[in-house]
């Protein structure tokens, strides 16, 4: 039938791009990438309905990216997922706007609700 | 003044001299002109009489008696004559000048013949003639000229009256004249010594003033003798008296202002300071001191710390064992109870002394620690919160990352097991980050716990080839060039190789992802100036990346802390702990135009 949706995973950390993609694979057309620079070539060339973005790399590179995100104007919803305590990023977050929130370790279950939803 | 001052005692002085002097004088004058009268009177008698007596032989010889009583009356109308009486060859009375008989007028004894012997005249002085009157009786022998037959006697009484009103008169004239001497000569005299004492006096006089402190002395003494030459001595010593007063009120001024400032700068020190003189007791005491240690600079000065804090308060032993010891500065820190509390004041003592020779006194310094050990306390808490915070945060990042890529293959286990690329990708990556986990926990007990070293000479250029080696396709990939300028002359070191080898790898690998966009990484050993005993090697390693920023230099070898996308933030804080371990030192020097240099100090064998 329709086309499959493209879901983006940004995480520093392969494994986690890995698991995810083998998970949503079957489903969905998914793009890993495991920095932020991956990331921008994938939103240069497509516009995924949704994007996993790790906002806690090294460096604060996820909020940076998210920052750039939302001043392309993309329509794609976005959920953060962070292995580092909430308090610390929820401030960019809520200024930034974002579709969901998912601290690590997270079910598998929270991701699969969300991309479909997406 | 009450006593006899020189004036009086001069003009006493002269002045009876001069009196003693007159009167000695009068009286000398007086007695000689008085015997010269009397003489006078004498010769003059004798002449009347001698005279008579010649006058008066003829009438004698012819028993003329009546012609001897014309002569005696017409004698006694001089006033002067007494009485004259002629008396014959026997003694018997021939005429008298009076009217009765003339014993009982003249009251002289009748003539004695035999008294009135052989001699030609005789006279009796200061003979009282009657009533009030004194005077000579004359006795003359009448004789015939050419024989000596005595026919009779003449007997002449002369009054002296005269003569002693005029010796009055003259005593008087000389006592008078005496007095205007005597008069004169005192105010001479009074003239004199006030002539000598009035420069005297004026000499006294300013040395009064002198005495009282003016020393603007106007002395004008022209006496021209010793007096002015004192005077004049006296002026000049008062001026250089002055001079030298001036200067030294000078001296004091300057040394007063000094005083002020050096006890205002005592004052104003920011330090408690006490100082003690050379018995113990305390000469200075200033606010700050009052403020440390709770009394006032009243209640100390002058006494010993033992009054005051009593003898075993460590203010007390610590002073006391310094003054006498007076060795160099010393530090120490002791404890009061005060206000029921207990401070921590830190006393510092030095010796007061010249270069050389003994203490004068003892310095102390009085800084109250109590305030900043809290702070210092609290801060080294909050410090190691934070630090226990960030390592904690780091920690869960870097364990919650492979955690939930492992759950996540093992909540899909069940599910896709018959899947053979489900299958591969399991057995790679969950042992993968399941090990990433227990390096993760290796790196962090490699900080804490004890390193089991093997340490012996290395060659740095073996180990620094190794790691380059294991590097190589991390540069490569990043378009870096490597440099190892002087490799061929690189020293030893004294290290364990596989401590060593990592500790530099991740200082490496660091360069070379700090240039993404590459750049040149260059390595360099080489011997470094000798540092307190031993020789040391440093091993630098320069990247042309951005830099550190300047607020995180601090920061970079504290766990967790990474500016990097990839990395936990262990890997510097290794290096750190093993170069450490080894006995050497990791310095960091870093510029945005320069890149970064890390600077690793060894030992050399």
């Amino acid at each position: 039938m329709d086309e499959k949706k493209t879901i983006l995973v940004v995480d520093d950390n392969e494994a986690l791009v890995d698991a995810l993609e083998m998970f949503l694979g079957d489903d969905y057309l998914v793009m890993p990438a495991t920095d932020a620079y991956q990331a921008l070539e994938v939103l240069s060339r497509v516009e995924p309905s949704l994007i996993f973005l790790d906002c806690f790399m090294p460096g604060y590179h996820g909020l940076q990216l998210l920052r750039e995100i939302r001043q392309m104007g993309l329509s794609s919803r976005v959920v953060v997922i962070t292995a580092a305590e909430p308090d610390m990023v929820m401030d960019d977050i809520r200024t930034l706007g974002v579709d969901g929130f998912l601290p690590k370790p997270f079910e598998l279950s929270q991701i699969q609700s969300f991309a479909s939803a997406a | 003044m009450g006593r006899t001052t020189i004036r009086r005692r001069l003009t006493l002085l002269f002045g009876v001299t001069i009196a003693l002097v007159i009167a000695l004088v009068g009286w000398l004058v007086s007695r000689q002109m008085t015997r010269e009268m009397f003489l006078q009177a004498r010769r003059a008698g004798i002449a009347l009489a001698g005279s008579m007596a010649a006058s008066s032989s003829n009438d004698f010889f012819n028993y003329n008696y009546v012609g001897l009583e014309q002569k005696a009356e017409e004698a006694v109308r001089d006033a002067d004559v007494a009485y004259v009486i002629f008396y014959d060859k026997e003694g018997a009375v021939a005429a008298f000048s009076g009217q009765g008989k003339p014993d009982a007028e003249t009251h002289v004894p009748p003539l004695e013949p035999e008294a009135f012997g052989g001699g030609d005249f005789r006279v009796t002085d200061h003979l009282v003639l009657g009533k009030e009157t004194r005077g000579l009786d004359i006795l003359v022998a009448v004789t015939m000229a050419g024989s000596g037959t005595r026919w009779g006697t003449v007997r002449l009484g002369l009054r002296l009256d005269a003569i002693y009103s005029r010796i009055a008169r003259t005593r008087l004239s000389i006592f008078f004249l005496g007095g205007a001497g005597i008069l004169l000569g005192w105010v001479l005299a009074a003239m004199f010594t006030r002539r000598i004492t009035v420069p005297l006096k004026d000499l006294v006089n300013a040395t009064v003033k002198v005495s009282e402190g003016e020393y603007e002395v106007d002395l004008d003494v022209r006496t021209g003798d010793e007096v002015q030459d004192l005077a004049e001595n006296f002026r000049s010593m008062t001026l250089r008296i002055r001079e030298a007063r001036q200067a030294l009120e000078e001296n004091l001024r300057q040394i007063r202002e000094l005083k002020y400032f050096s006890d205002l700068v005592l004052l104003s020190i920011t330090d408690g300071l006490m100082t003690l003189d050379g018995e113990g007791k305390i000469v200075t005491f200033n606010r700050r001191a009052e403020q440390v240690l709770g009394v006032s600079s009243q209640a100390v000065l002058g006494r010993t710390p033992g009054d005051i804090w009593g003898e075993d308060s460590p203010v007390t032993l610590t002073t006391r064992e310094d003054l006498r010891t007076a060795g160099a500065a010393a530090s120490r820190e002791i404890r009061l109870a005060m206000d029921g509390q207990e401070r921590t004041i830190e006393v510092t003592t030095a010796p007061i002394m010249e270069a050389e020779g003994p203490a004068m006194g003892l310095l102390v310094l009085f800084d109250d620690l109590t305030e900043k050990k809290l702070l210092e306390e609290r801060v080294r808490r909050a410090d190691r919160l934070a630090a226990m915070g960030t390592l904690a945060a780091g920690l869960a990042h870097e364990i919650k990352n492979p955690l939930t890529a492992v759950r996540a293959f093992v909540q899909m286990f069940p599910e896709r097991y018959g899947r053979e690329d489900f299958r591969e990708k399991f057995g790679r990556i969950v042992p993968r980050e399941l090990d990433r986990v227990n390096e993760l926990l290796e790196n962090l007990l490699d900080l804490v716990r004890k390193p089991r070293m093997s340490i012996h000479p290395v060659e740095t250029r073996g180990v620094i080839d190794h790691v380059l080696e294991m590097l190589e396709p991390e540069a490569e990939k990043r378009g870096i060039v490597i440099s190892c300028p002087g490799r061929e002359s690189s020293p030893r070191v004294l290290a364990d190789e596989s401590y060593l080898t990592r500790a530099l790898h991740n200082i490496v690998l660091n360069a070379i992802q700090a240039m993404p966009g590459g750049g040149r990484l260059t390595i360099e050993a080489g011997a470094a100036r000798a540092q307190g005993g031993g020789r040391t090697a440093e091993i630098s390693i320069t990247d042309t990346g951005p830099g550190i920023p300047e607020g995180q230099v601090g920061d970079i070898f504290n766990p967790f802390f990474t500016s990097k996308e990839k990395g936990t933030g262990l890997g510097l804080a290794v290096t750190n702990k093993i170069i450490e371990d080894l006995g050497g030192t990791v310095r960091v020097e870093t510029g945005r135009a320069v890149g970064t240099t890390f600077l690793v100090t060894l030992p050399m064998p």
